[in-house]
């Protein structure tokens, strides 16, 4: 991170996508998207890797990415009680890897379901250097659009 | 899409309803273009242009046609070769949809 922004204004000053650009900046505008791509990503690595270290975590990411589920069908799912699905919930939908959607019920009421929106965490470390990035699910129409039209 | 005045009050409703057509036919391949350029997706490319010509350039063409048969800026015997292009566009518009849904992957 201090490496890159030192070399923030060196990569602006000589016009950074002018071919006088050498390998080594190169490398260093690579690390700096990475690091603003990190930054945009407002979680830590250390509340992923956490929560992706508890194995029931990863039942409900699982789960959910294929169909939305309520915590009362991720509860049976993972064989573990209704609060403890809430509690790792919480922290998911806190950490933006899970959001949540209503789902209109045979009894008239609405239920919250939920659904995975972690796709892909790389991690990479070279020269170095450490750099992650996450890569959500996104909810946009036209990405929705997009999917839905491959299915026809 | 026949010439109808929008003097009377059943013309000008189909009037606003093939704006609202056209708005929302619009929007949908406004969402296919976005989502050819976020996604890359070829077949978002051909949904969006059958899209913009089945609901934009055929409504335009609509109303250009009707306003200027309407004014006698063009003779109203080409009344029919308006229609014409309308349907023509039309039929472009929905084999570039079908073409899309031919070439969409998941």
């Amino acid at each position: 991170m201090t490496e890159v922004a030192v070399h923030w204004p060196t990569i602006r000053n000589g016009q950074w996508l002018s071919r006088e650009v050498i390998g080594d900046e190169i490398e260093n505008i690579c690390t700096s998207r990475m690091t603003s791509k990190e930054e945009m990503a407002d979680v830590e690595l250390e509340t992923v890797v956490s929560l992706l270290d508890d194995e029931h975590v990863r039942s409900i990411l699982t789960a959910t990415s294929e169909t939305p589920l309520s915590a009362n069908e991720l509860s049976e799912y993972c064989g573990i009680s209704t609060s403890s699905i809430y509690r790792r919930l919480d922290r998911l939908t806190a950490a933006d890897l899970v959001g949540e959607r209503t789902r209109p019920r045979s009894d008239g009421h609405h239920e919250t379901v939920y659904v995975s929106r972690l796709d892909r965490v790389e991690l990479t470390i070279h020269d170095g250097e450490l750099t992650w990035d996450i890569d959500r699910g996104s909810d946009d129409v036209a990405d929705q659009l997009t999917r839905l039209w491959g299915k026809f | 899409m026949s010439v109808v005045g929008f003097g009377s009050p059943v013309g000008l409703l189909a009037g606003v309803l093939a704006t609202a057509s056209a708005v929302v036919g619009l929007y949908i391949g406004y969402q296919a273009y976005r989502g050819l350029r976020r996604n890359d997706e070829r077949s978002m490319r051909w949904l969006s242009v059958g899209m913009i010509l089945l609901f934009g350039l055929t409504y335009l063409l609509a109303v250009t046609g009707q306003g200027l048969l309407a004014f006698r800026v063009i003779p109203i015997s080409l009344q029919n070769a308006v229609r014409l292009l309308v349907r023509l566009t039309q039929l472009v518009g929905l084999v570039c949809i079908a073409y899309s849904l031919q070439i969409a992957t998941n």
